[in-house]
């Protein structure tokens, strides 16, 4: 075992989190056999600490050692909370599945700064510019504007396939494009839209519309969105259209595959040309 | 000798407050633990470990770790497993 070692402050308080984790644990395994147990309520201790800043200006903690004068003393105390207290004060689910600040090119020091703000997403970046606008953000970060709109490209997400079901899927037209040809089987009732960012981060979920009426979204998350088509179809192509948080728009013409309009042909399946535009 | 992790301590500590066998009218139902700690991190097999102790001595030296203070809030539970064993 080594001495101790300056660590950051995270990896401080989760090397005694866990540890009282496995106290926790300890404790109920014992009620296999007996009914009442003791739990951990509450576990504070005040360490002899130095505080240190490394040169990339993250704070790190080290316990002092033997005969070392000038410590500082940290107070930490930890509690159990429920899953309702941990939902309300941490970021939620959604929030986290949005690329990191990293994969959106950011400098390690623009990360640190934009971290310093509580950012540490694009989708949280992305509700930050919502309050504060871009020029706010650089000003309270120091990040250049540009950047911060090219890290945001990133989080524009949208929809890239259609779950036809049977483990078929239609892929969706790049942006400009139009709109991508999905076969549906005749009355078929569900499908689900996969892509990313699908929900506005939690905040402002997509907009659907069938034939130019608003459908209802029957389930959403970051990465998908489940829909139940109407009964009421209009003979060939039906247009899906989906309004993304950023007002983007992607449409999608779904065809049913009867008699009047046999199934496509395989690679059709597949084509991103409506069946009436020309061969390439 | 090596000292043992926190968690190792901390059960050691709450387990002594089951009362003993000649004593089955005794029942503790909380406690409140203010006591001492020899507390260390070093990197264990898992990542950063904090390791911690009762001081070996009251005794302050020159060569030993500072002693650290600790507050321990427990209480009982029931928990709901279905096979039991005797009641404490």
């Amino acid at each position: 075992m080594t001495a101790s070692a300056a660590a950051p402050i995270e990896d401080f308080l989760e090397a005694i989190t866990a540890q009282l984790d496995k106290t926790q644990d300890s404790l109920r395994l014992k009620a296999v056999n007996r009914p009442l147990t003791f739990a951990l309520k509450d576990f504070t201790i005040d360490l002899s600490v130095f505080v240190e800043m490394d040169p990339d200006g993250i704070v790190r903690l080290r316990p002092s050692g033997p005969n070392e004068a000038g410590a500082s003393t940290i107070h930490i105390g930890f509690t159990t909370i429920t899953r309702t207290m941990i939902e309300e004060n941490t970021i939620s689910m959604e929030l986290a599945q949005s690329p990191g600040l990293e994969e959106a090119e950011l400098a390690p020091e623009e990360s640190l700064r934009l971290q310093r703000l509580g950012v540490r997403n694009t989708a949280q970046l992305d509700r930050l510019r919502a309050q504060l606008g871009d020029e706010g953000v650089a000003r309270f970060s120091g990040v250049d504007p540009g950047r911060l709109r090219q890290a945001l490209q990133v989080n524009r997400g949208g929809v890239d396939f259609v779950d036809i079901g049977a483990g078929r899927r239609a892929r969706a037209n790049p942006e400009g494009e139009p709109p991508a040809t999905v076969p549906i089987r005749p009355g078929q009732q569900r499908l689900r839209l996969r892509g990313a960012n699908l929900n506005g981060g939690g905040q402002q979920p997509a907009r659907l519309s069938f034939n130019g009426q608003h459908l209802p979204i029957r389930a959403s998350s970051f990465s998908h969105i489940d829909i139940d088509l109407p009964d009421e179809r209009a003979p060939g192509a039906n247009r899906l259209d989906v309004e993304l948080a950023d007002g983007r728009i992607q449409s999608f013409d779904l065809v049913e595959a009867n008699a009047a309009n046999p199934t496509p042909r395989e690679d059709d399946r597949w084509s991103s040309r409506a069946p009436e535009e020309p061969e390439a | 000798m090596t000292r043992p992790e926190l968690h190792e301590t901390l059960t050691a500590m709450i387990a002594a407050l089951d009362p003993p066998a000649t004593a089955p009218g005794l029942r503790i139902t909380e406690a409140h633990l203010d006591a001492p700690l020899e507390l260390t991190l070093a990197q264990g097999e898992d990542g950063l470990t904090a390791y911690a102790a009762p001081p070996s001595t009251r005794f302050v030296t020159g060569f030993q770790n500072p002693v650290h203070r600790m507050q321990l809030n427990t209480g009982e539970t029931r928990v709901a497993f279905g096979q039991g064993g005797e009641s404490s």
